[in-house]
């Protein structure tokens, strides 16, 4: 990391060696980030990860404890929130309930001492981009919590922010407005071109809004990435498991060749597996498979194809889910593992029952090792 | 058939006739005073039947020149008290549930609340030594700054009440719009607060109309309120004017125990954002 | 700004200037209060002047005379002086008193008010508040008119054949005791009526389920969950009774004094004994020192 890198028009929001400590608890160590310009980037962690914290940090809400803080290339730890031009939406919105809509869509230009006239112009835009021209003299409390949302949004983008903050503002939404809200963000973030740092706990609002991911655990940055890259190539077992559902499966490199590897497992089975580079026969670890990345068949349909079957086993249980079935197959030394199968067609689990033996083929680059 | 009661395990027997029994209680001594001062004849105890001439000798008897001054003064000297004492309280519930963790804190609630954990009639002489040792003229003066110490507490538990229901997303909200920290006060907290301050007012202002104690301490000579004027007066015996003027007082805090009630379920949901 | 410390959410947004925002109240109460309470204590420990007021001479004679007797010129062989103690002694056992009376009947009234549906519940809590909020000399003088030796109390009773001669109240103990009583009921209501209102009601139909008869519940569930409200509820009835002036200077006599009435002698007009008064004073405000750092202690173990 070097100044150029801080000092990029490129880069909104640069995170130098940022920590934050509260007393004898440390909530964020070592925190180095780059977010990009007109990207939309999300924080995802599970509670208590620190990803809050790091937003609060970047609005300006908390000092940090050490390192530096960028907007623009220019320092910014220092400033209080009244003088960055970074705004933020809350998640529980923190209308001000003494106000009207427009009154609250117009605080921040008040504040910032625009004329009113172009405060006028400006409630009026954003009131029409989040589609809420005949609510605009009603309080807070006689909106749904739909039309909050979107009050909260136009309140804070109304001072044209550098880069705009959401603190998982769909988390009060039900499902259905929930999935709505994700792409009319989506869409906003697109349309405005602003940068956009989104803060969820909700892996499926990360993977289907965001151009980048961090994720997030005990203070620390696990990995980032592209959507695909954190839910197909993890960097650790902590995002390989907290990112879909996955077997993780103890496993020791026995052979290396090309852009893969060769692993035993615990049952001793040898299979294919994708690796992080720089990995060495002997290295042990653990191997995620996703349990839609195999195949279940059942072993008397398999007969002599026996080239393309990884590992054999005996269906324990099976739960119904709708579009899927899942299979709990135990393997051998007593080692268990999830399949899913979507449920094509009536007749496609012929041969699957409770007890029967089957064997499972593993897609294509279905396994990855993970040294930690 | 069983009665609904009976598969109520909330419900106990007799708690209806305890709850009736108190309130009996409360209200039997107020509303005997206020019957009798309605009494046309002079001797307190036979009914003579209705009239009002109490409270016309209260407005225009012989000590009807006490009492006016004596209203007047408490008035004006709860209306200063509760205002400053509001004021001060504000500053400190806001230091308080928005100042962060601190050293002091503990210690700084303690003297918060010092004035309502000492016994009044401590604070009372205390007070009356201290000022007589610095030389602090006892009167008007004297009173109003006791009435201050003693009013803060009152009107500081229902602020910081209602300052720790609100959110502080919403300062935070209003700083990240570009407010300073007095204009995020002015125009987002103190707005989001006025119930609970107008409730703290109201109370710090009871409270400095009903003293009595401190008052009679201090006071001086020459300066009465009303609860001095009245206790001066029972020592001669209870005269049914005292329980006309009696009456007058209990509606006038009726009215403001009202009034609050009516504001307090006013505001009562706005400072939570949701709903 | 909210730091989480412990768990628990601590908004720090006026953090920068709470030194500013705290100093008025400090300064006030610091000057006109803590000060005086200082000098007080100072003066008990100071030789008396005969027209009230202090001479500057260290002397224990303040604590010393509550407890002995050394004749009129101090040069006697002490012995106990009973006076003080029994005043001391009285005040205790009439604010312990008031305390289960308030308890006795508050703990069902607000255990009632607080199981009303919503809308009954406002008026009968805004019943409870009224009397709260009356002028407490306007009260305690009511209680005298009612009670008095031809007053509607007596003049009731005599009607209704109950009694001969007039029930000679006022003056008395029970006079004082009913003062006390009524002055501080609305006290023990309000807290208990508080926590009352956020006991959860499924914890009762929890132990009705699991067998307990309704006086089990109350006794093993309800009252070790409001325990707070109930503490808070009698400590608020305790320490103002202890202390009490005007229910035993209106409605006792000289065989009622309490501590309050034995304080304000000491002070009010030209007779009193200053550091006698001050050392009174000291004594009461320990005991109800002492009352608050076991609420506090109590209220600590909870957490």
């Amino acid at each position: 990391m070097n100044s150029q890198v801080r000092s990029s028009a490129s880069v909104a929001v640069g995170i130098e060696n940022v920590e934050k400590r509260y007393g004898d608890f440390t909530a964020l160590m070592q925190i180095n980030l780059q977010i990009n310009d007109n990207e939309f980037f999300t924080l995802l962690g599970p509670s208590g990860c620190g990803k809050t914290s790091l937003l609060r940090i970047i609005a300006g809400f908390e000092p940090t404890s050490a390192g530096l803080l960028f907007l623009y290339g220019e320092e910014i730890e220092n400033l209080p929130p009244d003088k960055r031009p970074i705004n933020t939406v809350f998640q529980n919105y923190a209308l001000f309930p003494h106000m009207s809509v427009a009154d609250n869509i117009a605080f921040g230009l008040k504040m910032l001492g625009w004329s009113s006239s172009d405060i006028e112009a400006r409630v009026e835009q954003m009131v029409s981009l989040v589609r809420l021209q005949e609510f605009i003299h009603r309080r807070p409390a006689q909106l749904s919590g739909g039309q909050q949302q979107r009050v909260a949004l136009a309140r804070a983008m109304a001072p044209k922010p550098k880069v705009l903050l959401l603190d998982e503002p769909l988390s009060a939404l039900d499902l259905k407005l929930r999935q709505q809200m994700r792409a009319e963000l989506k869409q906003l973030q697109r349309d405005t071109g602003i940068t956009f740092v989104f803060v969820t706990h909700d892996q499926e609002e990360a993977l289907s809004m965001s151009d980048r991911i961090a994720v997030m655990s005990d203070g620390r940055i696990q990995q980032v990435g592209s959507p695909m890259q954190i839910y197909e190539q993890p960097a650790n077992r902590f995002v390989a498991d907290f990112i879909g559902d996955t077997n993780l499966l103890d496993a020791e490199i026995v052979e290396v060749a090309g852009g893969g590897a060769s692993v035993r497992l615990g049952t001793g089975d040898v299979i294919k597996s994708d690796t992080p580079e720089n990995v060495q026969i002997g290295d042990r670890g653990f191997v995620s498979l996703r349990p839609e990345s195999m195949r279940l068949r059942a072993a008397a349909d398999v007969g002599t194809d026996a080239g393309a079957v990884a590992l054999q086993g005996v269906i324990e249980d099976i739960v119904y889910l709708g579009t899927d079935r899942q299979y709990t197959i135990s393997l051998a030394s007593n080692l268990r593992i999830s399949v899913r199968e979507q449920n094509v067609a009536s007749g496609s689990a012929d041969g699957l029952h409770i007890g029967n033996d089957v064997c499972l083929q593993l897609a294509e680059r279905a396994a990855r090792f993970l040294v930690n | 058939m069983q009665s609904a009661k009976a598969f109520d395990v909330k419900h106990y027997p007799g708690f209806l006739g305890v709850t009736v029994l108190c309130l009996f209680i409360l209200y039997t001594p107020l509303i005997v005073v206020m019957v009798y001062s309605f009494n046309d004849s002079l001797s307190i105890t036979r009914w003579g039947g209705f009239s009002l001439r109490w409270y016309v000798e209260v407005f225009n008897g012989v000590e009807s020149a006490k009492f006016k001054s004596a209203a007047w003064n408490s008035l004006t000297i709860a209306l200063a008290a509760g205002i400053t004492s509001t004021m001060i309280a504000v500053a400190a519930a806001i230091g308080m549930v928005r100042g962060g963790q601190f050293a002091g804190k503990s210690v700084s609630f303690a003297l918060l609340s010092m004035p309502i954990m000492v016994p009044e009639i401590v604070t009372a002489v205390a007070t009356l030594v201290f000022f007589s040792a610095i030389g602090f003229t006892l009167g008007y003066g004297s009173i109003v700054v006791a009435h201050i110490v003693f009013c803060i507490p009152f009107a500081y538990l229902p602020i910081a009440a209602r300052l720790q229901g609100i959110e502080s997303s919403f300062e935070e909200a209003a700083q990240d719009l570009y407010a300073s920290r007095w204009q995020a006060f002015r125009h987002v907290l103190l707005p989001i607060m006025a119930p609970g301050i107008l409730s703290g007012f109201l109370l710090a202002f009871i409270i400095s109309l009903d003293d009595f104690i401190i008052t009679n301490f201090i006071k001086g000579a020459g300066v009465e309120t009303l609860p001095t004027a009245i206790f001066g007066a029972v020592r001669q015996g209870i005269k049914p004017n005292i329980m006309a003027l009696s009456t007058l007082m209990l509606l006038f805090s009726i009215a403001i125990v009202t009034a609050s009630y009516l504001i307090g379920r006013k505001g009562g949901g706005s400072g939570r954002g949701e709903e | 700004m909210a730091g989480t410390i412990g768990g628990r959410t601590v908004s720090s947004t006026y953090a920068p200037v709470r030194g500013w925002l705290l100093l008025p109240s400090w300064a006030v109460i610091g000057v006109f209060l803590l000060l005086p309470m200082l000098l007080m204590l100072v003066y008990s420990f100071l030789t008396k002047e005969f027209r009230g007021g202090v001479i500057w001479e260290f002397s224990l004679a303040a604590y010393d005379q509550f407890i002995f007797d050394r004749g009129l010129f101090g040069d006697e062989a002490p012995s106990i002086e009973w006076t003080y103690i029994t005043i001391f002694v009285r005040s205790i056992v009439q604010a312990l008193l008031a305390t289960v009376l308030c308890l006795l009947i508050g703990f069902p009234t607000a255990y009632y008010v607080a199981t009303r549906p919503a809308r009954t519940r406002a008026l009968w809590l805004f019943l409870i508040t009224i009397p709260y909020w009356v002028n407490l000399l306007i009260r305690t003088v009511s209680m005298k008119f009612l009670i008095r030796d031809n007053g509607p109390f007596n003049e009731a009773l005599l009607g209704l054949g109950l009694i001969d001669a007039p029930f000679q109240l006022v003056n008395t103990n029970l006079a004082v005791q009913l003062g006390l009583f009524y002055s501080y009921l609305p006290f023990m209501v309000l807290p208990i009526y508080a926590s009352m209102e956020r006991y959860n009601a499924s914890l009762s139909e929890a132990a009705a389920d699991l067998y307990a008869t309704r006086w089990q519940i109350l006794r093993r569930v309800i009252i070790p969950v409001i325990k707070p409200g109930i503490v808070a509820g009698c400590i608020l009835v305790f320490v103002p009774s202890l202390g009490a002036f005007l229910a035993p200077d209106l409605l006792g006599g000289a065989k009622t004094f309490m501590i309050g009435s034995l304080i304000e002698e000491q002070f009010k007009g030209n007779a009193g004994n200053w550091p006698f008064g001050a050392a009174a004073s000291m004594i009461l405000l320990s005991m109800v020192l002492v009352v608050l750092m076991l609420y506090a202690r109590s209220q600590a173990k909870e957490l």
